[in-house]
């Protein structure tokens, strides 16, 4: 039976009205460039989130809303740090041939085929995945690209931060901040009276923090793991010659420029060239005594 | 100029307990009736904090404990000395999980004393050689790499439990474990999982005991002193007469007859009486003496006042080097230059006035009144660090106000003439004057702003550097991301910059620095790198002696 027309006629609160929405202004043409390497472009989102939090506490947005602010932009950094995993596993996958065949077997949207260009299929990958959910930052390193992630090391500490700030992003994205018994547990926080998420400025400071810790260590260690396979599969056999175009589209398409310029990376391909030749030379010495 | 002190007696005049031998140890130190109060509290089942500034006798203390309680047999006594912390401090730049890299090498540290313990004992543990050798080399790798691999230790509450594993092996029913050099003093994040690990260390069969350095320990927020644990204090204060005897029992202990004619009795005893209950002070003071001494007699009490002068530029010198040590404080260890000569002059004065009505009573303390404005507590704790005042620990009254007192080094008080005497003072005369009859003794009374101008406080600010990128000064003292241009706030290494410190900045004399320079060694990095002591010997006229002396300072400079 359906409902009587008096009961349909009740309004505890306004009512909607009607919308037409566009979804196509909604968006514009991917405005990045592919050249950048993916923890450039995290560095570039990353210090706009940082420019945006210095507005928390700055005296320009009401107190109430401050922490409404704080809220959004700890969404901003988790978001930007999920776009560095995506693009760098599909970056990963185009650059290394041993990364490449290892995900032959995966399986992809078939609408991907038609949207994606087909130099940036690999995108296609990571669709399906939140790198939010706890365990699949590892699971995705391991899978996607073969990286383990070693036990008591400073990736290992870095995921494990930044799947405890996800227990906040997903109150955030869930229920405006309103905490849940599950999400405060796995913070490690009191479980035994109602919380939210009351972010200020301090906090989006180590907010940023965490994901700029993460996406150094997953940067670094995903380089390391590349470096080492290849030099495990021959792809680098310690000749600098030979070596070095190989090496050279490594450190272009993962390394950072932006540290490389301030000094705090090395990309100097002579240096890298050494280190592989250090390397080559202990598996065949080592294997050598082995025979 | 004669050299009074060879090679071969320099070693008398070695200055850390921890580097002298068992025998060494046994002969040259003494417990005053102030230490064996310590050493009792050092030996009970309730933690302590061992507070008090370089050489004043902590390492004598907690070394003296752990003789003590091996005798006693009962408890099972474990030395640490966590003295090169700092060598652990690029891994907080380096690393997201340094904490517990941090807390990997302090349990290493203790899993290796209790092995050398063992090994001492002629005890043999499978279980614990195995885990000694992991922790060994985890700490050779955590103090020269910070990107070392994290071995599987223990936790600190596991730690414990191993402890009272080993101690039943010997059958102890207690474990007390004796950390030195605990306070980490240019590294707030290492005090807070110092701190935090303590914490964890107790049960009802593992105690510890940790050296700590006063003005300067920040606790971590959980750690409450008096709660977690209770503090000690180390300083033998200088008053009545049993200082003097004490003094003379360790010089008598310590220097062979043959040097010990060479200096008068006055002497002996005015160096005592300055080195303001500092053990280390005072050898060096009777060092240095020896070195400026020329076989004249009669000038000997002029050598003695330029002997505590020099001591008294290099206990300031000490103070100043804090600003590089500890650069946010630049401003406090300004301030604090003009604390203490302020301090000096208030003495000065009323002892001249005072000398008029009773000249036998000399004012040597200074009486705060309460509350301390806090930017000032933070200048008192920098020169207490650095050994120049003295917290009292005792508040006095004078109607509704109260008073903290705080004491000023002797050779500070003697260097800026601010005791009065009447016309030719004996030496004796002048050594009885620095120490106090009674307790209480007499003081000045003063408030904050008698001593710290408004523009002193003012000028009181944390030196944090702006934004390499665009300028902007910090919103926040622990800002890491610039609030106007986004860009990342970095830090140098504390570490990295001590380690870059030309050599020149140790306290060694002048032939020594050319020699080493002459060698090659320019910053302290390259002493600290030389660990064998191969290259340093290899510097013209510096001898096994020297070369571990100069190997030590420059371990000092970078570790505390």
């Amino acid at each position: 039976m359906s409902r009587h027309t008096a009961i349909e006629a009740l309004n505890l609160c306004a009512q909607p009205a009607s919308i037409t929405a566009d979804w196509s202004v909604f968006v514009s043409s991917l405005s990045r460039t592919s050249s950048e390497s993916p923890i450039d472009t995290f560095y570039d989102a990353h210090q706009g989130l940082n420019k945006l939090a210095s507005l928390v506490q700055s005296g320009h947005v009401d107190v109430e809303l401050q922490n409404l602010l704080g809220g959004q932009l700890l969404l901003g950094y988790v978001s930007a740090t999920e776009l560095y995993f995506r693009q760098m596993i599909s970056r990963c996958v185009a650059l290394c041939p041993i990364i490449r065949q290892a995900n032959n077997q995966q399986m992809i949207p078939f609408g991907a085929l038609d949207y994606y260009h087909k130099d940036s299929l690999e995108s296609a990958l990571t669709e399906r995945v939140s790198f939010s959910e706890p365990g699949t930052i590892k699971s995705q390193l391991d899978g996607r690209l073969q990286v383990k992630v070693p036990s008591k090391s400073s990736l290992e500490r870095s995921i494990e931060d930044y799947e405890k700030l996800c227990q906040l992003r997903h109150s955030l994205i869930h229920s405006h901040g309103v905490i849940n018994s599950s999400n405060a547990a796995k913070l490690g926080i009191g479980t035994t009276k109602s919380l939210e998420a009351n972010i200020d400025l301090h906090c989006l400071q180590v907010v940023a923090s965490i994901t700029l810790n993460l996406v150094r260590d997953s940067n670094n260690e995903i380089v390391r793991s590349i470096v080492w396979s290849w030099i495990q599969g021959g792809l680098l056999t310690g000749n600098g010659r030979n070596d070095r175009p190989r090496l050279n589209r490594l450190v272009r398409q993962l390394g950072s420029s932006t540290d490389l310029t301030s000094g705090r990376a090395d990309g100097n391909l002579k240096r890298l060239s050494a280190s592989v030749k250090a390397a080559v030379l202990a598996i065949s010495t080592k294997a050598g005594k082995r025979r | 100029m004669t050299m009074f002190v060879g090679e071969d007696q320099l070693s008398l005049f070695e200055e850390r307990a921890e580097n002298l031998t068992q025998e060494e140890f046994e002969a040259w130190t003494a417990p005053t009736p102030h230490d064996e109060q310590i050493l009792r509290q050092l030996q009970t089942q309730g933690p302590k904090l061992l507070s008090g500034p370089r050489g004043c006798g902590k390492t004598t203390l907690l070394l003296r404990a752990a003789a003590e309680i091996r005798k006693r047999g009962s408890a099972l006594p474990v030395y640490v000395n966590y003295g090169r912390s700092m060598f652990t401090e690029p891994a907080f730049n380096q690393r997201s999980d340094a904490d517990g890299f941090f807390q990997d090498w302090l349990v290493a540290k203790v899993i290796v004393a209790v092995h050398d313990t063992f090994e001492k004992l002629g005890v043999e543990e499978p279980e614990l050689d195995r885990q000694s050798e992991i922790a060994r080399f985890f700490i050779d790798s955590a103090e020269r790499n910070p990107h070392a691999a994290r071995p599987d230790l223990p936790g600190p509450t596991a730690l414990t439990h191993a402890l009272e594993a080993w101690a039943e092996r010997i059958n102890a029913k207690r474990v007390v474990l004796l950390l030195d050099d605990a306070a980490h003093a240019f590294v707030p994040e290492q005090q807070r999982v110092f701190f935090e690990y303590l914490r964890n260390l107790r049960t009802p069969a593992v105690t510890y005991k940790a050296a700590i350095y006063p003005g300067v320990t920040e606790f971590s927020p959980n750690f409450h002193v008096g709660h977690d644990a209770k503090l000690v204090h180390a300083w033998v204060p200088v008053e009545g007469s049993e200082y003097l005897s004490f003094m003379r029992l360790i010089y008598e202990r310590r220097l062979p007859p043959e040097i010990r004619d060479k200096i008068s009795s006055g002497v002996v005893s005015l160096f005592a009486a300055a080195s303001f209950g500092v053990p280390r002070t005072f050898f060096a003071l009777i060092e240095t003496y020896l070195e400026n001494w020329n076989s004249r007699p009669e000038r000997s009490a002029q050598v003695a006042n330029n002997t505590i002068a020099q001591n008294a530029d290099q206990l300031r010198d000490l103070h100043r080097s804090l600003s590089r040590k500890l650069p946010r404080y630049r401003h406090y260890v300004e301030a604090g230059e003009g604390v203490l000569n302020k301090l000096l002059v208030l003495i000065r004065e009323l002892n001249e006035t005072r000398h008029r009505v009773s000249p036998h009573a000399q004012v040597l303390d200074i009486a705060i009144r309460q509350p301390i404005d806090a930017r000032l507590v933070t200048v008192l704790g920098l020169l207490e660090y650095a050994g120049l005042v003295r917290s009292t620990n005792e508040a006095v009254s004078h109607g509704t106000d109260r008073y903290s007192k705080y004491s000023i080094h002797g050779c500070l008080l003697t260097a800026a003439g601010a005791l009065r005497f009447g016309q030719n003072p004996t030496l004796e005369q002048r050594a009885s004057a620095l120490v106090k009859k009674s307790r209480t003794g007499t003081y000045k009374r003063v408030g904050s702003e008698g001593i710290f101008t408004t523009k002193q406080a003012e000028e009181c600010q944390l030196v944090v550097a702006n934004c390499a990128a665009c300028g902007t000064p910090r919103v926040m003292e622990n800002a890491r991301f610039c609030s106007f241009c986004g860009a990342e706030l970095v830090d140098a290494s504390r570490f990295e910059e001590l380690m870059a410190t030309p050599i020149e900045e140790l306290a060694l004399p002048k032939k020594k620095l050319h020699a080493l320079n002459a060698q090659g060694m320019h910053k302290i990095e390259d002493l600290i790198r030389d660990r064998g002591l191969a290259e340093i010997s290899k510097a013209q006229r510096v001898g096994p002696v020297w070369a571990r002396r100069i190997y030590s300072l420059a371990e000092e400079f970078v570790s505390v």
